[in-house]
């Protein structure tokens, strides 16, 4: 097989510890840059791009990507999608809404001013977001909204109102693939994000600093050794962003110009020594500290490519990576005046995107996992009404919680550990608690017929008739190298392969011990022995496959 | 023979009293003082870290009652209720919050020490970079990737984690509750943090191949996933172990869930009383960044603040209780941190914005429980962006931990932190605390273009922060001259904090520039 690009003749420096996490090694290899890829399009090469850019993917999804040029099959998953639902009414066991009759959307319908029923309201948000990423179509979209939530944070829990909580995650699914700073501007006015850093407080003489800070520090400067705004300057935007608060009549965002701080607000060198003048136009005010802010264009724009080359590569930059990848990227989103599109299509088609040495080196988030897991053993929450999807996704949720990402409530306004902390970054989402978790959720998704189960809903997989849908079954290699080239991003080699194998036989040396253990369920699948014999088989096959660490890379 | 042994039977011949390095000692067997002496009894020592996430109003949670009115005039509406706080026994100018009577009592009894004021040169005010900063015990403009706690480790564990568990230390080295390891673990090659929720629970994970070649990012993550199962493998039995032969003694534990930091406490101290060799333990509680509703409207007792002070006063008076109760409270050092304190004032939103110095709770039957450093001075007239100074380092703290408790010997100790930090009297008899110091003399105060410093102390360092706590100037006064010079002309009028320091100790005194 030929490597693109071509591997150096050896490791430059072999790592003297290998579980060091201060310089995890990318040597060896040829660092490719932006330039497009020229290398062979193939399964191995499409299913790269499908793990990084859906939830977990199934055959057609490669089959798909493979039919056609690699430019196609980018320009398609660069393409917003429309939600397929709204969260609906799944709590009525628990109180009843009277504004929303169960199983319906309570979106569209009137606020609530009962907390409980807005707590629940927020549970539902949960469920329909994780559905979103079950049902995503052939589309980066949902892989977009996370990218934007793991730092654009807003916790849901902390925001009353369950429509605001709706309202923000809604933004950033429309925005997903459009402009940054449309998205800031947005972000800054939601009411979510009002009320989750105070804003709706900030007020003349003794204004609250929550959000300028993360303003400056999170959502768009970034604390890099470039980015020298000062102390001042973080109370100077506070007061630019004075008056702003929510109209609890109307429930929409209001600017009360009394509250507003009308004198000047002056700005550091880093800023150009800026001064904003004060009036009572806070709309205006609010445009030119944006304007301002992203007058330091190269700051913002690498504060972000950094970001997304962590999200969707892998967490080590280095000078060459920062040069060959990250700076001519960045120039691209400053070129594009802020728009996140071009930036992916030079990404996803460049060279670098598909050096060998950056596949399989990403640690799957918890979502990437579950919603993973249930792409790969099919299951789809099919044929369930709304009410009862959005229960199950519900205990999805639950698990995701179990494995520290519960979705739209990352821990701290910093986000999930994994997307800001060096030098381990996602290597976060692995240690002694979570790993078993992993795997004994994935056991337990396996057994039929309670899986997860909670008031009476459940999560599993049928593991009997998952099998029956690959091709040559009967033939233990053939089951196993559709695993093998499925769900993991390297081979596992022959010592795995043959302890694989000898489940399957069930310890026998054999080929036609599976063969026929397997055939004798297929021809008779009322016989219980048989069945019981192919389950059991399988059961300890699958519990194998998906707790292999290999299974946790992307 | 040990030290140990030769002070025992000395004490058991009757001699009764004698010198040790110029240290009256009495009644010596069960005097904390020999055990801190006798450096045997440092490899059974443990920590127990507890971070207040977020950032800790300082002010609202030991209250300096000489400032009160100022804090008053800078928290209108806000401030706590006077009467409300709860004394300190011998303090006359220090009280708690009405939430934490627990550690007043803990203080009554002489197992607690807060250590005021503790920060660090030029305050950054960002979350991540101020906990990076607390974490690996790094400068305020370095970026370190090892933490203090791991390169403590390093010095006991060289080798790790290559063939651990040994046989000398079959057990995970250090313990985070819940399940992110804390950055602080980490070590030269690798994390010392190994995380537990539940100490029942064991899951054998495949760990039985090893032979990736790491020279890739997949090998190395491959092989960092391996080598996790391996550890989880080994370490889940130790502590499986442990948790059976050790059951929690206090009942002063709230209800499972109601507390977070005190279900985490629970299992510590299950893990210390089981017999763990664990050297570090560190459990988590968060909520402090109190920009808003920090009170309740109306009542300043209550509110988000309160609750969590509860929690942690209630945690760990639970769980020295149970230390006690099992009979190993003697060796255990419980102590808290948070990236930073908060504004002086309070904001138009009943919270307070992020802030510089703080106090640190430390608690042990193994030290004497004091106040150590000044009160907090706060301006007159404090305008919405003012801070309280920093005066103690916190890695003076790290140091005198690592010193006290772990028996590192001071050059190594500066190399695990990167320089030398002034100790502090974490125990009695130990170092005394800026002795000079107190003796130093400043004037004129307020003053115009220069002050004076009395003092013998031949190179004293002087730095100048401004009320956000960034330092305007730092420079040594060097010579034999017992009245010192320092130009003051460059800066701008207000109040600061005037720093002094030598190679003994510090402190901050105020200082108005007209």
């Amino acid at each position: 097989m030929e490597h693109y690009p071509p591997i150096l003749e050896t490791p430059e420096e072999v790592p003297a510890n290998k579980y060091a996490n201060k310089t995890p090694p990318h040597y060896g290899y040829k660092v490719s840059g932006v330039e497009p890829y020229t290398g062979s399009w193939d399964a191995e090469t499409a299913k790269h791009l499908l793990r990084r850019c859906l939830f977990g993917f199934r055959q057609s999804d490669v089959d798909y990507a493979t039919g056609q040029i690699l430019q196609d099959t980018v320009d398609a998953l660069l393409t917003n999608h429309t939600p397929s639902a709204l969260p609906v009414n799944d709590y009525s066991a628990r109180v009843s809404d009277p504004d929303c009759p169960a199983g319906e959307e309570w979106v569209t319908k009137a606020f609530s001013e009962n907390p409980q029923i807005n707590t629940e309201r927020r549970k539902t948000i949960q469920s329909w977001w994780i559905g979103e990423m079950l049902d995503q179509p052939f589309s980066i979209q949902e892989k977009m909204v996370l990218f934007w939530h793991s730092f654009l944070v807003t916790e849901l829990r902390a925001i009353p109102y369950a429509h605001f909580a709706y309202d923000v995650i809604a933004m950033l699914k429309n925005n997903s693939l459009g402009n940054f700073k449309t998205i800031i501007r947005e972000l800054t006015l939601t009411p979510g994000m009002l009320l989750y850093l105070n804003g709706y407080l900030n007020q003349k003489g003794r204004p609250d600093e929550n959000y300028a800070r993360e303003l400056f520090e999170l959502f768009t400067l970034g604390k890099g050794e470039d980015s020298q705004y000062t102390e001042d300057d973080v109370r100077e935007a506070a007061r630019v962003l004075t008056g702003w608060t929510i109209d609890t009549d109307t429930y929409e965002t209001t600017f009360i110009p009394n509250r507003h701080d009308t004198e000047d607000k002056t700005f550091s060198a880093f800023f150009n020594n800026t001064t904003i003048k004060g009036s009572s136009d806070g709309a205006t005010e609010l445009d030119d500290l944006l304007d301002m802010i992203f007058e330091n264009d190269v700051v913002v724009s690498k504060y972000i490519i950094e970001k997304l080359y962590r999200f969707f590569v892998y967490y080590v930059i280095d000078e060459e990576i920062e040069e060959k990848v990250i700076e001519p990227l960045a120039e691209t989103f400053r070129d594009n005046n802020w728009e996140i599109l071009p930036v992916l299509q030079e990404l996803f088609t460049s060279a670098h995107f598909y050096d060998p040495y950056t596949k399989g080196a990403i640690i799957k988030n918890p979502m990437d996992f579950l919603v993973g897991l249930y792409k790969n053993t099919d299951i789809t929450f099919g044929g369930l009404s709304a009410e009862e999807r959005s229960k199950s996704l519900h205990l999805t949720n639950l698990l995701a919680f179990v494995l520290q990402m519960e979705i739209g409530n990352p821990p701290t306004v910093s986000g999930w550990l994994a997307y800001y902390q060096a030098p381990q970054y996602h290597e976060h989402w692995i240690n002694s608690v979570s790993l078993p978790k992993r795997n004994q959720i994935a056991n337990i998704i396996a057994i039929a017929p309670n899986g997860f189960s909670q008031q009476g809903v459940s999560v599993y997989t049928n593991i009997l008739d998952l099998t029956e849908t690959i091709p040559n079954n009967s033939d233990p290699n053939a089951v196993i190298s559709y695993w093998v080239d499925m769900v993991f991003t390297h081979d596992i080699g022959e010592d795995e392969r043959a302890t694989l194998k000898g489940l399957l036989l069930y310890g026998q040396a054999e080929d036609y011990y599976w063969t026929i253990a397997w055939e004798n369920y297929l021809n008779d699948k009322s016989n219980e022995e048989y069945r019981n014999t192919a389950y059991y088989i399988l059961l300890s096959f699958y519990t194998r496959l998906f707790n292999l660490p290999e299974y946790q890379l992307s | 023979m040990k030290r140990r042994d030769f002070l025992k039977t000395a004490g058991a011949t009757g001699v009764g009293s004698f010198m040790l390095q110029g240290v009256p000692v009495q009644g010596m067997e069960s005097s904390k003082l020999l055990r801190l002496l006798s450096s045997e009894d440092c490899e059974d020592n443990v920590l127990v870290l507890i971070q207040l996430t977020g950032g800790n109003d300082g002010l609202h949670t030991l209250v300096p009652l000489d400032m009160y009115d100022r804090l008053q005039a800078a928290r209108p509406g806000f401030a706590l209720p006077e009467n409300d706080l709860l004394p300190l026994m011998g303090q006359d100018t220090l009280a708690l919050h009405k939430k934490m009577s627990h550690l007043q009592n803990l203080y009554s009894e002489g197992k607690v020490t807060f250590i005021q004021n503790v920060g660090y040169p030029n305050q950054n005010f960002s979350h991540f970079r101020s906990t990076d900063i607390w974490l690996t015990a790094s400068d305020e403009d370095v970026i370190l990737e090892t933490g203090w706690l791991g390169r403590s480790m390093d010095h006991f564990h060289p080798d790790f984690p290559n063939n651990y568990p040994t046989e000398e230390f079959p057990d995970p080295i250090g313990v985070q509750t819940g399940v992110f390891v804390s950055p602080g673990f980490l070590g030269q090659s690798a994390s010392y943090g190994y995380a537990i929720d539940d100490p029942d629970f064991f899951y054998q994970l495949i760990a039985d191949t090893d032979d990736t070649p790491t020279d890739t990012p997949y090998g190395h993550e491959l092989s960092f996933i391996r080598q996790t199962a391996r550890q989880s493998n080994q370490y889940s039995e130790v502590i499986r172990n442990a948790a059976t032969s050790q059951e929690n003694l206090s009942r002063l534990y709230p209800p499972e869930k109601e507390n977070e930091l005190a279900d985490q406490m629970k299992i510590i101290a299950r893990m210390i009383g089981g017999g763990l060799k664990t050297r570090i333990y560190m459990a988590t509680i968060g909520g402090f960044d109190t920009h808003a509703k920090q009170i309740e409207d109306g009542d300043p007792n209550e509110g988000l603040h309160a609750e969590l002070l509860h929690k942690v006063s209630e945690a760990m008076n639970a769980f020295q209780d149970d230390i006690q109760r099992m009979g190993i409270s003697d060796k255990v050092l419980t102590m808290t941190f948070s990236e930073f304190g908060r504004r002086v004032a309070s904001n138009g939103s009943r919270g307070t914005d992020h802030g510089a110095a703080a106090p640190m709770i430390l608690m042990s039957s193994g030290i004497d429980g004091q106040v150590i450093g000044n009160n907090p001075v706060l301006p007159e007239n404090a305008a919405w962006d003012d801070n309280i100074e920093m005066e103690i380092d916190f890695r003076s703290v790290y140091a005198t931990v690592l010193r006290d408790w772990f028996c590192i010997p001071e050059d190594k100790i500066r190399e695990i932190l990167f320089g030398d930090f002034d100790l502090i009297p974490l125990t009695t008899g130990v170092r005394s605390y800026s002795p000079k110091l107190s003796q130093v003399t400043m004037f004129p105060n307020p003053a115009k273009d220069e002050v004076f410093f009395e003092t013998d102390i031949k190179a004293l360092k002087v730095e100048v922060f401004d009320v956000r706590g960034l330092r305007v100037s730092k420079t040594t006064l060097n010579g034999e001259n017992p009245l010192k010079k320092l130009d003051i002309q460059q800066l701008k009028t207000g109040s600061y904090t005037v720093r002094l320091s030598y190679a003994k100790g510090s402190r901050a005194l105020p200082l108005v520039k007209l």
